[in-house]
């Protein structure tokens, strides 16, 4: 009879403690956050950015929390700092980068800058970031992907087929225009991965190559999927006189 | 009622206290290390390009492919880069890199600006009101397209457009609520 007095007594203040259940209080954030990642080529080197840029405001999320415990987090608020971590590795370069730390509610933009020479290889480009706050830990955390990188070269062949064509202005007499081509590449690395048509080309007063190399840095979003180029750049391939034009030994991942 | 009953109700009075203060302690805590995020809604330009809002666009590209005043090697290069994928003629370039530091300039002094109030509002305990400092971000961006509109060919323009508009896929907005 004690012992059935004393559960009920244990089961009632459990009850009545379960009330302590809504008495938490953290640290919540309103977002306004941007990112972008870009990446580049200039010939050599390959660029890739990380970039974040925005805010959040930090406020305490009181549901019955001893006074004194909200005005301390409140209190921690006033001092507290934030600031930005973006991650950038390709291949082996790079890895995480912060910004300084600034008020909670400070703009924050940063980017994290890397480059990598090229080396005719496919890099893995892992990126992410987060915002971490001095008080509440992370604020947030974007994740992290990996996409995958490579600069590839292809040769085109004319076909001819012009449009689009268009005087520019200035004091000489050029037209350009589209020229429609199709991949001129050795056997092995047929179909290359990159193949872009039209390409704009002089055609007056200096007629437009039969044939150009193009280079072009593209980004797929597996190891296996399909590659997304940006504008490339293409240079007239000179077929010396007397001799027949040869196929490139043009880049192909698949 | 003997000695030893009052003892026993005496400790199991105690054990009650002892196991509400210890539920009470172990549920109550302020608890920072939380980091749901519920409430944060993600626009994935990858997903849905045309849900990333021009103004938005163009200010990331513009902060990317802009220098500070006084660029490093590395900057101009991977500037120089970043460009190439514009393919616009030489006159028109030269003419966009003036744009683009400038915009920088004005950037990162409005930011600073900004900080440096926000900085001082916070420590007085008020919480800093960002209204006029992203309406000025704004019009940052949108007096830097004006300036492309003026300065540079339509052409160059138009291919400035269409790649801004193309790197909307790499674009990501998050915004909401976390804890």
């Amino acid at each position: 009879m004690r012992y059935a007095r004393f559960l009920i007594l244990l089961l009632i203040a459990l009850i009545g403690c379960k009330g302590a259940q809504a008495q938490i209080c953290f640290y919540q954030y309103s977002l306004n956050y941007a990112t972008y990642n870009s990446e580049s080529f200039d010939g050599t080197r390959i660029h890739t950015s990380v970039l974040t840029d925005g805010a959040a405001s930090m406020s305490v999320h009181n549901t019955g929390c001893p006074d004194a415990v909200v005005t301390q987090m409140e209190n921690a608020i006033n001092t507290a700092t934030h600031y930005p971590s973006s991650y950038n590795k390709i291949g082996s370069v790079g890895g995480w980068g912060s910004g300084s730390s600034s008020c909670v509610s400070c703009y924050l933009s940063f980017e994290n800058d890397q480059s990598v020479l090229d080396n005719g290889t496919v890099f893995a480009w892992a990126i992410g970031g987060e915002v971490i706050c001095s008080v509440g830990g992370t604020v947030f955390n974007f994740g992290t992907i990996t996409d995958y990188i490579e600069v590839a070269h292809t040769r085109e062949a004319s076909t001819g087929v012009q449009s689009s064509c268009h005087w520019l202005t200035g004091p000489l007499k050029i037209e350009d225009c589209n020229i429609a081509s199709t991949p001129f590449c050795t056997a092995p690395t047929s179909p290359p991965d990159l193949h872009l048509t039209p390409t704009e080309w002089e055609v007056y007063p200096v007629p437009p190559p039969n044939f150009w190399d193009t280079v072009a840095i593209g980004v797929r979003f597996s190891t296996t999927g399909a590659w997304h180029f940006s504008r490339g750049v293409s240079s007239p391939y000179i077929v010396p006189i007397g001799q027949s034009p040869n196929p490139l030994n043009c880049t192909k991942h698949p | 009622m003997t000695h030893g009953t009052t003892v026993v109700r005496l400790l199991m009075i105690l054990l009650l206290i002892g196991v509400c203060a210890f539920v009470t302690q172990a549920q109550s805590q302020t608890s920072p290390p939380h980091h749901a995020h519920l409430d944060v809604v993600t626009v994935d330009g990858g997903q849905t390009p045309d849900a990333i809002p021009d103004s938005l666009a163009y200010r990331l590209y513009l902060l990317s492919v802009s220098t500070t005043s006084n660029p490093t090697d590395d900057d101009r290069a991977r500037q120089n880069s970043q460009l190439l994928k514009l393919g616009l003629p030489e006159k028109d370039r030269q003419q966009l890199v003036a744009i683009l530091t400038d915009f920088r300039y004005q950037y990162d002094s409005l930011v600073n600006r900004y900080n440096t109030a926000a900085t001082a509002t916070q420590a007085l305990g008020q919480q800093p009101d960002p209204t006029v400092f992203l309406q000025q971000r704004d019009d940052l961006v949108q007096s830097t397209r004006d300036a492309l509109q003026r300065l540079i060919s339509a052409d160059s323009v138009s291919r400035v457009h269409t790649h801004v508009q193309g790197e909307k896929k790499r674009m990501k907005i998050y915004t909401g609520g976390a804890q």
